[in-house]
């Protein structure tokens, strides 16, 4: 008990109605009293044994851009904090008159130095909602794909990684994919978790993959307030106390991306990307105001954007202590240790806002 | 490129996660199509696409090609059929049977079946040959091959060799034929465009240019060389070629505006320097106006050129845009109405349009006059917008289209003009209304929704500002009005009156609630009051509502509520929303009797649970004045359809009299059903957020505690067991 209340600023509502109800049964107790059992064993055993058995996460990076090329700054990053694997995007898989294909596949300007490559495959889900869809056909195609960049470029590749947004409809059809393409694939498969689809999971399904990255971010709605759409803490809280009876082993993928929201009359016009505070700090022509916004102080044509006086921009970016509480908030609710934490993505636009601490990701990852 | 490639495609994103598509009328009453070139129709304003209409312009390879055909067709007469021409210039298959043709004319192989007839000797084929053999070359590299599950295939399309750049430049300089000639033109440049060294196509036009006809085939070439200089980031020059085929060849004004994209205001102002005539400025201004800020490239066009085609689809987007912004404000009087409108116009614009309305020096004075009416009408002026109408109804053309457009506006100001319904007014109002209300939607150019509903709503203001409740629900329903009963009443007098004027008829025509309706609700809210007799009374006068059946047996009592399984169940009796209510007053009367009260009781038990959400007829209550056909149940109507208090009261009854510890059983969980569903409902139910996915799904019900405690040696007991997870889980066995 006095774990659970020392440990979390804010009771779990489990308590709350513990506390407000006579009419509480024996077995909410009993579920409450089993979980803060599980959580006293938890902390004696983490507190007694990880600091010398576990091995800390390790950092790595998704690499999402179209062409594949790092540029130095980059690769100083991954040495500073140590990252020999990289999750980079080889293709999407989207629909073309009905025909699931694959769109805007990776081309390697330079080959990848890291000692261990996971390709990802992000597959729109209205591929999963394809009447019609042969999986199996789909599941080889998308190995087949994966083997022939690999072979291309001889990346040697023990992991795939699955990206779908899926959802309820569509859960059947993606998890016999998934199926489909371990027995073709027969080395490890991972897939992308949404936060939703750990909080309703029983309803979400757990996709039959070997490890799941949870998707730490995009959070919310996308809106002309000051509500940040990348990360939120309170809609975050609101999700991850149900990471403990999530029965999937699970690493993390953290944000260190920014854009920006162009906002006319309250309404949200356009998404900026690759912006941040540095992009309109130091022309005159936009008014810092109360972060997180800047203010047009005159129309101007700016990174191919027409900004109309009056008009504001939101920058929504995650800070260096953002990271931190994340790692604080999800490393008291997950069971297991995360084996990775996954950057994204890496680009150096990202990258410099944490460049004070030249092993930042580190410490990250290491705060699991 | 875009000029906002990012954030066009983040509309598709906002909006796509926004409510269902609104149809253009949602929130405008001013129909561009009626004024403007169809060359601009993608660019009017349309803040849900990229473009007006088609959404995305996806015409890149098939834009020409009517054009292609008509015009070698024209060339070449009849020396090939138009099946053969169509064949040889459109279809992606044809590459074998034009070298065949190539093979045939230049080494004497022969020509395929399909073809023989074709007189290969005549020149002008010979030629068409020829050009195709090498257009269709040049356009291995021009065309993206689809996507395709082999890697390498999506990866890269070849570049144009060099070596046949200079063979077809060759041709073009050598070519005396002036139709020929011209193609091979546009061959060169196409193939200088898709080498590696794209960038001397830039040295190629500014050789040729001045020989070439100013044609489509020569904006095309351009738009080439502005695509040119993009790649370079060459912006200013990229975006003022872009812009001089936008003016000039109105086939590619949608995809010149795709492609223009200044970077900074530094590239802006330096694609007007290079502008030479009024005409190139002017069309500079028209894409600043299209992606940045109408007003401003309306006054500066019309200074350069008050004759400018282009000053038209900008001020349709300048209209539609204030309209839009204004609409969504909303307002609960007319009075408030006509303020806001007034206070929030953009004065400037309001200025501007009315000014070039007043000097007609545009092409399109109708146009302007029309506009400027309808700014005027929002302003406030309403005389003012008379006039103005009067003029363009001299001036318009006199389509259908335009016709309907100007009457649109003329009601919107007649309307906006009143302050007080009376006789004299719905006199004036009667036959502009019949027709708007009795529009028949042909086709979704014209925009006339928006004033529908806004007229409905605007009268509805003005009549209960003078407390006429019962026109002003005519008018603009109000889910709460039948909450008051003196409303409920009122409606009821005015329906069941015998004579009705035009007005009234008018507004009846567009009222969907019906007398039965309100019997019937009537009827159903009073039978959740327990007062039977005056439910059956109520529910006899409503026509269409009395005879409705329920799905279900709506006394059944199960151990778990499956409305589904009780819906398929065979049913002896099949009982009305009418037939159950006298059911129940049978029943009524035997337990104010004292007669069978064990039964009666668990029975009305029944019945009363199941008139409620979460019983299986919830057929009774649905009707068009309470509308809750959904899984949410509005605040007004909870604390009947949520409750289970009369369905307790009467478990209680039938428990007092229960006989045997079986019959107390079932009673003691059917009271934990209700128990239950009070915990939903204040939990879950009750909250604006809920959605279906309750973080408790039980307690230990007092119920559930009675009844282990006191009858777990029944049968019934072990039937729960069976049947109720939740139980089972109390009890500690799963």
């Amino acid at each position: 008990m006095v774990f659970c209340l020392t440990k979390n600023s804010v009771p779990s509502r489990s308590y709350l109605l513990h506390k407000r109800s006579d009419k509480v049964c024996t077995f909410v107790c009993c579920l409450f009293m089993h979980r803060i059992s599980t959580l006293v064993v938890f902390a004696v055993l983490f507190s007694a044994c990880t600091s010398s058995q576990e091995p800390k996460a390790t950092v790595s990076f998704y690499y999402w851009k179209t062409i594949f090329k790092l540029t130095d700054a980059e690769k100083e990053v991954l040495k500073d904090n140590q990252v020999d694997r990289l999750y980079i995007r080889y293709f999407d898989i989207a629909l073309d008159e009905g025909k699931a294909i694959p769109m805007s596949p990776v081309v390697f300007d330079e080959h990848p130095q890291s000692s261990a490559i996971v390709p990802v495959v992000y597959i729109r889900n209205a591929v999963m909602l394809q009447p019609a869809l042969d999986v199996a056909d789909l599941a080889t195609k998308t190995v087949d794909y994966i083997n022939q960049i690999n072979e291309k470029l001889a990346i040697p590749c023990q992991e795939i990684q699955i990206d779908c947004d899926w959802t309820l409809t569509s859960r059947e059809t993606y998890f016999s994919y998934i199926e489909a393409v371990k027995k073709r694939w027969g080395k490890k498969l991972s897939a992308t978790i949404r936060l939703h689809q750990v909080k309703y999971y029983q309803k979400a399904g757990i996709p039959p993959v070997d490890r799941g990255v949870l998707m730490y971010y995009n959070m919310g709605r996308i809106t002309a307030d000051s509500s940040n759409s990348i990360y939120d803490r309170e809609t975050a809280h609101r999700y991850i106390r149900s990471l403990r009876g999530y029965p999937l082993a699970l690493d993390v993928a953290l944000p260190v991306f920014s854009w920006g929201i162009h906002v006319r009359n309250n309404t949200v016009i356009g998404l900026l990307n690759k912006v941040d505070d540095t992009t309109f700090g130091h022309d005159a022509h936009f008014n810092k105001k109360a972060s997180p916004f800047f203010e047009v102080r005159e129309n101007v044509i700016k990174i191919g954007h027409y900004f109309q006086r009056g008009d504001r921009i939101k920058i929504e970016s995650i800070q260096p202590d953002d990271l931190q509480q994340m790692a604080d908030d999800l490393s008291e609710e997950m069971t297991q240790q995360p084996h990775e934490i996954i950057f994204y993505d890496l680009d150096y636009f990202n990258l410099k806002n944490y460049e004070k601490e030249k092993q930042f990701f580190q410490k990250i990852s290491h705060a699991f | 490129m875009l000029f906002s490639l990012a954030a066009l495609a983040t509309y598709g994103i906002v909006w796509a996660c926004a409510d269902g598509f609104m149809e253009y009328d949602y929130d405008s009453s001013f129909t561009p199509e009626v004024y403007v070139d169809e060359s601009y129709t993608p660019l009017f304003y349309s803040p849900q696409d990229v473009f007006y209409s088609i959404g995305f312009d996806d015409d890149y390879v098939k834009r020409f090609n009517d054009d292609i055909v008509m015009e070698w067709s024209a060339y070449l007469k009849d020396k090939i059929t138009k099946e053969q021409l169509q064949y040889l210039l459109l279809n992606d298959s044809a590459v074998t049977a034009i070298n065949q043709l190539y093979n045939a004319v230049w080494k004497k192989t022969p020509a395929p079946a399909r073809f023989s007839k074709l007189n290969l000797a005549d020149e002008k084929i010979k030629g068409f040959i020829e050009f195709m053999h090498y257009a269709r070359i040049v356009e291995v590299s021009s065309t993206t091959p689809a996507y395709s599950w082999y890697y390498d295939d999506g990866k890269k399309i070849p570049a144009v060799d060099p070596k046949l750049i200079v063979q077809i430049e060759k041709l073009y300089t050598d070519t005396k034929d002036t139709f020929l000639k011209n193609r091979y033109w546009f061959q060169t440049m196409k193939a200088y465009f898709y080498s590696k060294n794209n960038q001397s196509i830039v040295a190629f036009f500014e050789k040729t240019k001045t020989s070439v006809p100013q044609n489509t085939l020569y904006y095309r070439g351009m738009a080439y060389v502005a695509g040119a200089h993009y790649k370079k980031k060459n912006y200013a020059a990229s975006n003022y070629m872009y812009s001089v085929v936008f003016d000039k060849c109105p086939e590619m004004r949608v995809v010149t505006t795709y492609n223009f994209h200044p970077q900074e205001q530094s590239d802006f102002q330096a694609s007007l320097a290079m502008a030479k005539t009024t005409d190139e400025k002017a069309a500079l201004w028209s894409l600043f106006g299209y992606y940045a800020d109408e007003k401003l490239a309306i006054q500066e066009i019309y200074k350069l050129n008050p004759a400018s085609a282009h000053l038209d689809f900008l001020v349709t987007r300048l209209v539609n845009k204030e309209e839009v912004r204004l609409n969504a404000i909303a307002f609960t009087s007319a009075e408030e109405y006509r303020k806001t409108r007034k206070e929030k116009l953009d004065k400037n614009a309001l200025q501007i349009v009315t000014t070039i309305a007043k000097e007609e020096k545009t092409t399109k004075p109708y146009l302007w006059n029309i506009a400027a009416g309808y700014m005027n009408t929002l302003a406030g002026n309403y005389s003012i917008a008379t006039q103005l109408f009067d003029k363009a109804e001299k001036q318009g053309p006199k389509s259908e289209l335009a016709f309907l457009q100007l009457h649109l506006m003329r009601v919107i100001n007649t309307l906006s003009a009143v302050t007080k319904m009376d006789s004299q007014v719905e006199n004036k109002l009667l036959l502009d209304l019949t027709w708007l209300y009795n529009i028949k939607k042909n086709d979704a150019t014209f925009r006339y929704q928006n004033a529908l509903n806004w007229s409905q709503q605007y009268i509805a203001s003005l009549y209960k500002q003078q407390q006429n409740v019962v026109l002003a629900e005519l008018f603009d329903r109000d889910k709460k009005f039948y909450n008051t009963n003196s409303n409920l009443e009122a409606m009821k007098a005015f329906l069941e009156r015998p004579t009705k004027s035009p007005w009234e008829q008018l507004a009846l025509g567009i009222y969907d609630i019906t007398l039965s309706d309100i019997y019937e609700y009537q009827a159903v809210t009073t039978a959740y009051a327990g007062k039977l007799d005056n439910a059956i009374a109520l529910m006899e006068r409503s026509q269409n509502g009395k005879d409705i059946e329920l799905l279900g047996n709506p006394f059944n009592g199960k151990i778990k509520d499956c409305h589904d399984c009780d819906h398929a169940a065979t049913q002896k009796v099949k009982y009305t929303k009418l037939t159950f209510l006298k059911k129940m007053k049978e029943m009524q009367d035997h337990v104010d009797k004292g007669e069978d009260v064990y039964n009666n009781s668990s029975l009305l038990g029944n019945a009363y649970y199941n008139m409620t959400y979460f019983g299986n007829a919830r057929v009774f209550y649905y009707g068009a004045i309470m509308d809750q056909y959904g899984n949410y149940i509005d605040k007004d109507y909870q604390s009947i359809l949520l409750s289970c208090n009369l369905a307790n009261q009467y478990y209680q009854k039938a428990f007092d009299a229960a006989t045997t510890p079986e019959q107390k059983a079932k009673c003691m969980y059917m009271m934990t059903k209700c128990e239950r569903n009070a915990f939903y409902t204040e939990k879950y139910h009750s909250s604006n957020d809920f959605y279906s996915d309750p973080e408790v799904s039980f307690l230990a019900w007092s119920g559930f505690k009675k009844l282990k405690a006191d009858y777990s040696n029944t049968k019934y007991y072990k039937e729960v067991i069976n049947e109720c997870g939740y139980f089972r889980k109390y009890l500690g066995l799963e």
